[in-house]
């Protein structure tokens, strides 16, 4: 019997009878992090590092999980279980899976560059890798948190200099606070979209450190909204919500920005950040854990694994529908 | 060449003229004169030779990258771009320094005709030093691909406005300026011969109706011609076109300009230029379209036949007229057209006759068969001396018609939570076909209640494009039709205004397309 199956309800540990990041209600559940894609309702028990315990008990009104700390051991059935910083948001962790000297490496999502919200990324070394590759094609390679940092810096001077506030959109969770603690020392006041401000108030809580920030609920009116930063989820953008901001420039924070095509629609700007590995991070992922057998998923899994393939890896392609058959 | 490709990049990304003449000056004032000169090349699409092709190219980004060429061509379906796919997936050092923009340009120009080696060791250490956008567009360079995201027009103003000079004098310097070198900016100079600089053009005013003009008999009337107001200038040595907007199109028209040489020595002409095919008037989009093409062949001279329409004479023999009124300067055009009693090139306008101002209706029946929609008032007695002064222009009452809403779109930006521009469609046979996209902004209970129509109703949606069923009618007005050959309809409307929203209106009764057709015709005859 193989440690790990992949199932119609998501990766199955049958000795342990848990499931990570499951797809369907199942008794036991590991969760790698908080985005909806990896974190559901329903589950019978919860395991997860305390951060994203307290984000799936904000999001999804998740209270049975239990919580265990990056690097601490727990066992279920005899099956080793730890959690390991995946850098992707916060909270978010690698599941390192041991039975009987055999080592799994669930990556979730995870990125490499720094994030000061999250933990940096830890090679895990195993002997099954299963990594994601949302961006598992060439084209896709990041520039420098420098680099980022200063073309945001720009582009609010620019707005501040036309009095027009600076509207960024990010994920509420992940790409909202790394926007938002990139700029070391803002040249305005920041403010928030309600649900990036709740989410930031359940991370502080947990001892991360976040600039000064305010909530624009769309409501209270401010006399002068131009000089600021204001972060907001994607969809905010075209809601009623932004009418409260006056006159803005949009910017969208996404990976996907990295491509000429992608960029265009309804910003002014698109800074291309991500917060996934892109290309060469995910290779140099794959080498340093030092496995043999890797098997891809989430993204452009043929092209990564046909690569993989050519490096000489054992390297198979998990389809995001599961099926029966055990990888 | 960072702070051309992030130009460029913003150039491509914003879509006002006034937005885009700011970031050139912006980027001129920054840069150095030598990375002008280039940026200034590439933006008015100058002569380029190709180092590579684009198969190439692509060859060349394949040797350094370790991966096959099937993922290339994976890569190649995402970007649909060969020259973005090679700069995204080429190999990003950190912290890397370049050469400047005019220094890789300069070795790039002085590359051209030598061996392939040569060539490939260039661009490799090139792509070594450059990052996404700006290889992308050093990409471009060296493949002769680079199209400028900026019209020449703005282009000018820009160095207008960087230089302190006269836009009139950098349009006519850089259309003198036409090889295959860059031009230096600061040679860009404020001395040119006037004589070849156009005078000032007349505006119109409009007018809502006739209650001003004391007496009609004071004033020159004549049809608002369809085409593209000019200068000719006939010079001791050169002949030139000048358009309103201050661009040079003598090289668009050379039939025209051997017409002009007939003129007699330092005259001046004010006009229009019409396109005529068959005997039948056509629209101005046609001139547009001889003057959009890079290069005039003797085939769209045939194809599109022009004809100036002359207005008022400026200068003659070296005189210049602008202050003698224009009853004056109209009889001495009139002398000198009868040399061209015979040139299909040059038309002399029809005085409109009107007893007085109530007499309006017939006016608008001898301006029709010029596919005109407005007549222009021009005072007999008043010189051109003075800069401000315009003729009035009355133009025709819009013509009324009604449609219904087929897609509605939402906006971008501030206004993506907002319906901006709704495609209407005419009923035709059983079905309705879309005939134009109307830009509204309904008030806020309309908005709502159309928010709310889509919601419940939607067939279908494409990204912010809704479609919905045909119950919504839309008066709206027009000011003429025009054929088109890339309209499904057929037809395409100038000058299109929403009136209001009918809704107790029948989709049923909406003005059928076969009504629209019959109007075009009218037109046309």
């Amino acid at each position: 019997m193989p440690l790990v199956e992949f199932t119609e309800k998501g990766f199955y540990v049958p000795q342990a009878d848990c499931y990570i990041d499951p797809e369907k209600k199942v008794p036991t559940a590991i969760i790698t992090h908080g985005h909806s894609d990896h974190a559901r309702r329903g589950c019978g028990k919860y395991y997860a590092t305390p951060l994203t315990a307290s984000i799936i008990k904000f999001r999804y009104s998740i209270s049975k999980c239990e919580t265990f700390e990056f690097n601490e051991a727990f066992e279920i059935n005899g099956v080793q279980f730890s959690f390991h910083p995946a850098g992707h948001v916060a909270g978010s962790a690698q599941v390192r899976i041991e039975y009987r000297g055999e080592v799994w490496v669930i990556t979730g999502d995870y990125k490499r560059a720094v994030d000061r919200v999250c933990k940096t990324f830890e090679v895990v070394p195993c002997d099954h890798f299963v990594t994601e590759c949302t961006f598992g094609m060439p084209i896709y390679r990041w520039k420098s948190e420098t680099e980022l940092t200063e073309q945001i810096r720009d582009w609010w001077v620019e707005n501040q200099k036309n009095y027009r506030a600076s509207l960024l959109m990010g994920y509420s969770l992940g790409k909202a606070q790394r926007l938002m603690q990139m700029i070391e020392d803002p040249i305005g006041p920041i403010y928030c979209h309600p649900t990036v401000y709740e989410t930031n108030e359940v991370i502080a809580q947990h001892g991360i450190p976040f600039h000064e920030n305010k909530i624009l609920d769309g409501i209270q009116s401010f006399d002068d909204l131009s000089q600021s930063l204001i972060i907001a989820p994607g969809s905010a953008v075209r809601s009623d919500w932004a009418k409260s901001i006056g006159d803005f420039s949009p910017a969208s924070a996404s990976g996907w920005n990295q491509t000429r095509r992608r960029r265009r629609g309804q910003a002014d700007r698109h800074f291309v950040i991500s917060d996934h590995a892109d290309w060469p991070e995910l290779i140099q992922t794959v080498h340093e854990t030092g496995a043999h057998h890797i098997y891809v998923m989430h993204g452009f899994t043929e092209t990564f694994g046909a690569h993989l393939r050519d490096l000489g890896f054992d390297a198979q392609t998990v389809s995001h529908r599961l099926n029966q058959s055990s990888i | 060449m960072k702070a051309f490709a992030a130009l460029y990049y913003r150039l491509s990304n914003h879509t006002t003229s006034d937005e885009k003449r700011i970031l050139i000056t912006q980027f001129l004032e920054q840069s150095s004169s030598e990375e002008n000169m280039w940026a200034v090349h590439f933006l008015r699409n100058g002569p380029f030779k190709r180092l590579f092709s684009t198969k190439q190219l692509a060859e060349l980004a394949l040797l350094q990258v370790d991966f096959s060429s099937a993922i290339f061509e994976q890569c190649l379906d995402m970007t649909s771009d060969v020259m973005e796919t090679i700069s995204l997936m080429l190999p990003n050092d950190q912290d890397l320094t370049s050469d400047s923009f005019d220094t890789i340009c300069f070795q790039a120009y002085t590359l051209i005709g030598k061996d392939a080696e040569e060539k490939e060791k260039f661009i490799s250490n090139v792509w070594t030093t450059l990052h996404g956008d700006a290889r992308y567009v050093f990409n471009k360079i060296v493949t002769n691909t680079f199209k400028s995201p900026v019209s020449l027009n703005t282009l000018t103003e820009a160095l207008a406005d960087f230089r302190k000079l006269d836009r009139l004098m950098i349009s006519y310097q850089l259309f003198q300026n036409q090889s295959k070198v860059p031009i230096i900016l600061s040679e860009l100079h404020a001395t040119v011969d006037k004589k070849i600089l156009p005078f000032h053009f007349i505006e119109n005013d409009t007018q809502d109706n006739l209650d001003e003009l004391k007496d009609i008999s004071e004033y020159h009337l004549s049809q608002e011609w369809n085409g593209v107001r000019v200068q000719l200038i006939r010079g001791q040595e050169a002949c030139h076109i000048w358009t309103r907007r201050g661009e040079i199109v003598s090289d668009k028209f050379p039939e025209l300009i051997e017409e002009i040489k007939k003129l007699p020595i330092d005259t001046v002409i004010d006009g229009v230029i019409i396109c005529i095919q068959n005997e039948k008037l056509m629209p101005k989009s046609l001139v547009r379209k001889r003057m959009s093409r890079k290069r005039t062949t003797q085939k769209s001279i045939n194809d599109l036949p022009i004809c100036f329409c002359v207005i008022d004479l400026l200068k003659l023999n070296n005189k210049t007229l602008l202050a003698l009124s224009f009853e004056k300067r109209h009889k001495q055009l009139e002398i000198l057209m009868q040399d061209f009693m015979d040139s299909r090139f040059f038309q002399f306008s029809d005085r409109l006759t009107a007893v007085s101002s109530s007499d309006i209706q017939s006016l608008w029946a001898q301006i029709k068969p010029y596919r005109s929609q407005a007549i222009i008032f021009k005072s007999l007695q008043q010189s051109r001396k003075d800069v401000h002064l315009n003729w009035l222009k009355l133009s025709a009452p819009p013509h009324h018609a009604t449609a219904v809403v087929l897609y509605v779109r939402r906006g971008e930006g501030a206004l993506a939570n907002e319906f901006v521009e709704f495609t209407m469609g005419a009923r035709h046979h059983e079905s309705y076909i879309p005939i134009l996209k109307l830009p509204v902004r309904l008030s806020g209970d309309d908005h709502l209640e159309m928010k709310l129509f889509v919601r419940e109703n939607l067939i279908e949606r494409f990204g912010p494009v809704y479609s919905i069923p045909a119950k919504q009618v839309f008066e709206f007005s027009y000011a003429t039709i025009e054929e088109s050959g890339r309209r499904k309809s057929g037809i395409q409307f100038k000058k299109v205004q929403f009136v209001r929203w009918i809704k107790d209106g029948d989709a049923a009764d909406i003005t059928q397309l076969e009504a629209f057709h019959r109007q075009l015709d009218d037109f046309i005859e």
